[in-house]
């Protein structure tokens, strides 16, 4: 160790409170003679007493999560009652449907992963729920949720719609990534600025296809 | 909260218990808000990250397996989280219309820092916050435990499975290595609130 080094090191266990008596001692003989050293301890003082900071969070902080966890819960039960009600439905007829009648300027998701989107800076596909097959048939009801909608502007979500079953009304895909239908007033209106409505071109059909532009 | 506590509600909120995960909130409310404030700057920004760190955490808290405490999973999220928010505002400041904040006049309590102490203290933590940032990643790591987390010597001995004469001596490093980085920069001074602050100790010394 030099010489610096070791008095590095006397500043910083200063810092910390750590330092012994004999440690001061020397630390202090030395910072008389030494510029360097003085304008170190100076700065990193500074640092130190920055980042010294302890602020009581603010009661908005427990309002805000335990708000959003019932949002969440209202949404994640929307989208549970809807994807059960697809998986037993016709699940051998869904089976026989092809992905097709796709809209000529869409581009095709990952056939595997239900639901696909595309960054807006590389245009390169991504997954919106890597670990889920929502809406593939004989897929369980659970509801991925989305990583990071950061720099997503459109995304494609397409599912294979059973003939028997017919849409009633629009999809919503919120910003957490949750996707629900029926989705009552309030939730939506809470969500005003975050939920996108997914309108399927072809609603009877066999194929629903949207592209989301969302206005991030 | 022992271990076991812990686990158990962070099990019991993962189904849909909300009290379960309020108390877990609670618990850590004041370490995520913290360290939030400490990397943003803002008690706004911090206040968000911190949602933000919540509301995921309680939407992949089955993927919480325990393997580490609630508190070390909590960290990495409050840490993106903030990240986040740090990129997004930098994105922001260069689109944003600077009309749209003119003439907002901030809430402020009587015996709150004024604006002009709330912009320094801002732009200290998003000085230190950058020179962090800057340094590689054995430095920044052994630095955000410490100045940023408050850990002892001994945790960070114990979490990076180093001996604490080893931790001593590689935060001084660490330390010395982002005082250069200040200096380099000189874009914040610290020194003459500190150089005041040891300067009175010296005079009361000599009292
Ligand atoms: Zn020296």
């Amino acid at each position: 160790m030099t010489d610096h080094e070791h008095f590095e090191e006397l500043i910083s266990l200063r810092l910390d409170g750590a330092l012994d008596e004999e440690g001061e001692a020397e630390l202090r003989a030395h910072l008389e003679t030494c510029r360097e050293c003085r304008e170190l301890l100076a700065l990193l003082t500074g640092v130190h007493d920055a980042l010294s900071i302890e602020k009581d969070p603010p009661e908005a902080l427990l309002r805000g999560v335990m708000e959003g966890v019932e949002r969440a819960e209202k949404t994640s039960k929307t989208v549970k009652m809807r994807w059960t009600g697809i998986a037993a439905g016709a699940l051998a007829a869904a089976a026989a449907l092809a992905v097709a009648f796709l809209p000529h300027n869409a581009k095709t998701p990952d056939s595997d992963s239900g639901i696909a989107a595309y960054s807006s800076d590389t245009g390169t596909p991504v997954s919106l729920f890597p670990d889920t097959k929502i809406g593939l048939p004989g897929e369980p009801a659970v509801c991925g949720s989305v990583d990071d909608l950061t720099g997503i502007r459109a995304a494609a979500y397409f599912r294979e719609l059973p003939a028997d079953i017919a849409q009633t009304g629009p999809d919503y895909i919120f910003a957490n990534g949750d996707v629900g239908y029926d989705v009552p007033e309030e939730l939506l209106e809470a969500h005003r600025n975050e939920a996108v409505r997914i309108d399927t071109p072809d609603p009877a059909g066999a194929v629903c296809l949207a592209v989301l532009l969302s206005d991030q | 909260m022992t271990v076991e506590e812990e686990l158990r509600d962070v099990r019991a909120a993962a189904s849909g218990d909300s009290a379960a995960f309020e108390r877990i909130v609670r618990e850590h409310q004041k370490n995520v808000y913290n360290l939030a404030f400490k990397l943003t700057g803002s008690e706004q920004d911090a206040l968000d990250a911190s949602q933000d760190t919540f509301l995921k955490a309680y939407q992949n808290l089955r993927a919480f397996r325990g393997e580490s405490r609630l508190s070390v999973w909590l960290y990495r999220l409050t840490y993106n989280a903030s990240m986040d928010i740090i990129k997004k505002s930098r994105r922001g400041k260069l689109i944003s219309l600077s009309s749209d904040e003119e003439g907002a006049v901030p809430e402020m309590p009587d015996d709150g820092p004024t604006p002009d102490e709330q912009v320094e203290r801002r732009e200290r933590l998003e000085a230190v916050r950058e020179a962090v940032l800057a340094l590689d990643e054995d430095k920044r790591r052994i630095l955000l435990m410490r100045e940023y987390r408050q850990m002892s010597y001994a945790d960070i001995a114990a979490a990076l499975d180093l001996e604490e004469g080893t931790v001593k001596s590689r935060l001084a490093r660490a330390r010395a290595a982002l005082a250069e980085i200040l200096k380099k920069r000189g874009t914040i001074s610290f020194d003459t609130q500190s150089k005041r602050q040891i300067d009175d100790k010296e005079a009361r010394r000599h009292d």
